[in-house]
């Protein structure tokens, strides 16, 4: 739940991916979990996550693609992985990396390379600063693999490891961003897989003792309840293979006179009220249901629901010029600068 | 002629109908086999009519359900999966609450088969391995059989000769095929088709002899039963489709109280002694759920009306501060519990009743409720009303809504953007009548390649695919039309996949 939360909309449901990894622990037990500052400059981490269409992954639900994902990187390195991490803690990815991790009796890394979900391989904080996105493989559950040994950005790693995941039947797994410990602690989020486990808690603990979820989620992520109110418009199409649009919320309680607009693109992006911007991308804008405190995902938007905005300072390495390049408004097509709307200091 | 009968755990309820006119209405304890209370309805009803002007029988049942939450009638199960090597992590029944899993009911398999979204073969079945499975099953007493293919609802032929050849193996056992029960979502679609195989043992001991009764009393009609989304189905085809049936009381409700107030669209809200069920009429029929459904802790994607419950009834208890709202109820215990009738404890009906604006009289009728108490109990019965059906509703525009139910007094009038409406008759039959409305349905979910079809091509492709479900399930094709139609493109994905889901509905062939 946590990591639906952490997802700002996009990244799939985390449901088959519970089910998952409630399977691999019971087959292999339970799942070591290490801080980046524990790992040595020799240590080899690799980075793993699903690729494809969610639509496809709930027919044809992934197995151990994962592990051999990363059995076929290690094999192409000559080095075996130390650890394993993911790429992207929102959604359904965060869990893919546990697959690999039990099979392969190896621990899984406290952080990711997003901090939240975004739409792209591209936009993982381990190549805005300056990690290899090859060589990286491709796996699917029939046992076919596809090496890409050289792309001359982390866009064209992206756009090629898709044209095979349709081959592949557009469910498929992907091992990429091979790392040292120095590079894996220079430029990953770090704790996000502990946070997202206290964000989950924290909204679990709301609902059994009927206490407010939105109070527990900011003492786990400390950050700013934007708006409360009833979604009154939806628009949305699908361009792309992206689901883009805006939801506008009427508010309540405290907001009553003034409605909220948030448009997004798979991810909440930018947040409005009356038309005056009060949270930006890379900065996290959450949309919960009001009373159960439930991750609402863009597709599961609909009119009426009671809804609470979140806004979540992002991590600082989102923040930093180079990042803001590629995950800031301008990397989804604004052209307006990234500005830090959030009154309260940065964790 | 056409008469609709709601068989519940309690009551069983009935209603002659000809054309647009209620002729008559009955009511009777139900029995234990359903058989005999259905047939004295039936035997009621046709007192001084004419035999051969009764053209359908059509029944709505709980019983099913109760079979499968007491965990009795449950055959021996076989699952087979056609997935190659795909999916094999997630076996079937991974999340089935242990006390069915553990009761050594199931034997799962996994073999060669299984397609991708664009119907390319993940690997062909094998006939072989079919055979050598149907040796284990006759070794292990297997009564039921589930085939569940990768994206079978994509193209449907593995699975069928699958069945073939079980069935060449093993004489006539049942056999589920899961693109005839769910759509896409491979494990909630297994879950529904091995429910499916589960029933079919309850559905032969509740379905097979109500037949008998047609002969008894010496009637032309056709049975037919009524399902989930408010259609209906041949005695047949409930014995082969029972999960189907599992669950067509609240959609009865609501096609019932659409036809005794003549709306065709808005939100039905039936308030009864512990809770309030809220649904939305869209064309006579109830709006589907689009999540996942779940049915005594098994989780599944059917068909099935949308309607939100909440624990608001007559019979809430009132607690002395606020929330005044208990989430409990007094249920069934409402004629020696509530002060109304000369117990201890505070109601909803109490509070109204103090004010005489119950529907019905009370033994007890000096009842003081404090106006302060009074105020606060409406406030808070009106805010969690209007909670509700925002999450109802799918529009801000005003809409009408049919108030049902024995708890109907509780309404607050002055909702925004409702426009309510009482029923004035029948209202305590309305499920009986909604049986006797059914209709019969069609539906296609598939996806689609937009590489070689036009998109014109792709919605007729389904349309034909809709409505050929529907003639084959018995309905007139004149009388066919199409209620929905809705596209999906893969996300994630430059847009060369689409899935299309398409549903229509008839009346019945009578000839």
């Amino acid at each position: 739940m946590g990591a639906g939360i952490l997802g700002t909309g996009g990244g799939g449901n985390p449901y088959i991916g519970k089910l998952r990894a409630q399977e691999i622990v019971r087959q292999y037990g339970n799942i070591k979990v290490i801080q980046p500052n524990q790992l040595k400059d020799d240590d080899l981490v690799i980075c793993l996550g699903g690729i494809g269409a969610p639509t496809v992954g709930v027919e044809k639900v992934r197995g151990d693609e994962s592990a051999r994902a990363l059995n076929e990187l290690e094999n192409y390195l000559g080095k075996k992985a130390t650890a394993v991490i993911s790429g992207e803690i929102g959604g359904s990815n965060s869990l893919e990396p546990i697959i690999a991790a039990g099979k392969n009796n190896i621990p899984m890394i406290d952080g990711d390379g997003m901090g939240r979900a975004f739409p792209e391989i591209h936009m993982k904080t381990f190549f805005i600063y300056g990690v290899s996105w090859t060589p990286a493989v491709v796996c699917d559950e029939k046992g076919n693999t596809a090496l890409f040994t050289k792309a001359i950005s982390a866009h064209w790693l992206e756009k090629m490891a898709r044209a095979v995941t349709i081959q592949m039947g557009c469910a498929a797994v992907f091992a990429t961003a091979p790392m040292n410990g120095n590079e894996v602690k220079n430029t990953a989020i770090h704790g996000t897989l502990t946070l997202a486990k206290n964000v989950g808690e924290a909204v679990q603990n709301a609902q059994n003792n009927k206490t407010d979820p939105v109070n527990n989620i900011l003492q786990a992520y400390p950050g700013k309840l934007l708006f409360e109110g009833k979604i009154s418009d939806l628009a949305r199409s699908t361009t792309d293979g992206f689901a883009r649009g805006h939801v506008l919320i009427e508010g309540s309680n405290q907001y009553k006179k003034n409605t909220l607009k948030i448009e997004f693109q798979n991810e909440n992006l930018i947040a409005y009220i009356d038309n005056k911007i009060v949270c930006m991308v890379p900065d996290l804008i959450c949309i919960i249901d009001s009373e159960t405190g439930d991750p609402i995902t863009t597709e599961l938007l609909r009119y009426g629901f009671r809804v609470s905005v979140l806004a979540l300072p992002a991590p600082e390495n989102l923040c930093t010029q180079k990042a803001l390049e590629v995950v800031g408004p301008k990397g989804f097509g604004y052209d307006f600068e990234y500005e830090y709307l959030l009154n309260i200091p940065r964790k | 002629m056409r008469i609709g009968i709601d068989v519940g755990g309690t009551n069983t309820d009935a209603a002659l109908i000809n054309k647009n006119t209620i002729i008559k209405t009955f009511k009777t304890n139900t029995s234990k086999d359903i058989t005999s209370s259905v047939s004295l309805c039936i035997k009621e009803l046709i007192k001084n009519q004419e035999k051969q002007n009764i053209d359908s029988i059509i029944i709505g049942t709980t019983h099913l359900i109760n079979d499968l939450i007491q965990r009795k009638n449950l055959p021996k199960t076989a699952i087979i999966r056609l997935c190659g090597p795909s999916t094999r992590l997630l076996k079937p029944l991974s999340d089935w609450p242990l006390d069915i899993v553990d009761k050594n009911l199931f034997s799962s398999h996994f073999i060669s088969g299984g397609l991708e979204f664009d119907g390319r073969e993940i690997s062909s079945i094998s006939k072989l391995e079919i055979q050598k499975l149907c040796d284990t099953f006759k070794s292990e007493k297997i009564e039921s059989i589930a085939v569940n293919g990768i994206f079978a609802s994509v193209n449907p032929y593995q699975e069928i000769e699958t069945k073939k050849i079980i069935q060449q193996e093993m004489g006539n056992i049942p056999v589920s095929l899961s693109h005839q029960i769910g759509r896409i979502g491979l494990l909630e679609r297994e879950n529904a088709t091995i429910l499916n195989s589960m029933l079919i043992k309850s559905a032969q001991s509740t379905f097979a002899n109500l037949n008998n009764i047609i002969k008894e009393l010496k009637l032309n009609s056709k049975i037919y039963i009524t399902q989930n989304d408010g259609t209906m189905s041949s005695i047949e085809d409930a014995l082969k489709y029972p999960v189907f049936s599992l669950s067509s009381g609240p959609t009865n409700s609501m096609r019932g109280a659409s036809y005794l107030s003549g709306i065709k669209n808005g939100l039905v809200i039936d308030i009864g002694g512990t809770s309030t069920d809220i649904g939305m009429l869209i064309n006579s029929f109830p709006k589907e759920s689009s999540i996942a459904v779940d049915f005594s802790g098994i989780r599944t994607n059917f068909r099935m009306a949308d309607v939100l419950s909440i624990p608001l009834g007559g019979g809430t208890i009132i607690n002395k501060q606020k929330p005044y709202l208990n989430e409990l109820s007094v249920g069934n215990e409402i004629t020696s519990k509530s002060l109304s009738f000369g117990g201890n404890i505070t109601t909803i009906t109490d509070i109204f009743a103090a004010e005489s604006k119950t529907s019905f009289s009370l033994p007890n009728k000096n009842i003081i409720i404090e106006k302060l108490l009074s105020n606060n109990v409406k406030q808070e019965i009106k805010s969690k009303i209007s909670l509700a059906i925002d999450k109802m509703k799918t529009s801000a525009d005003t809409i009408d809504a049919i108030i049902v139910g024995g708890g109907a007094f509780i309404m607050p009038e002055d909702i925004d953007g409702l426009n309510l409406i009482k029923i004035a008759k029948h209202s305590e039959v309305a499920n009986a009548i909604g049986s006797a409305l059914a209709q019969v349905s069609g539906y296609s979910e598939k996806v689609y390649s937009t590489h070689n079809m036009t998109r014109e091509e792709i919605l007729n492709a389904s349309k034909h695919d809709a409505i050929n479900n529907a003639i084959n399930k018995g309905a007139d094709k004149r009388t066919i039309e199409i209620i929905d139609v809705e596209e999906i493109p893969l996300s994630y994905l430059p847009s060369n996949a689409i899935t299309v889901k398409t549903k229509v509905i008839g009346n019945i062939n009578n000839n």
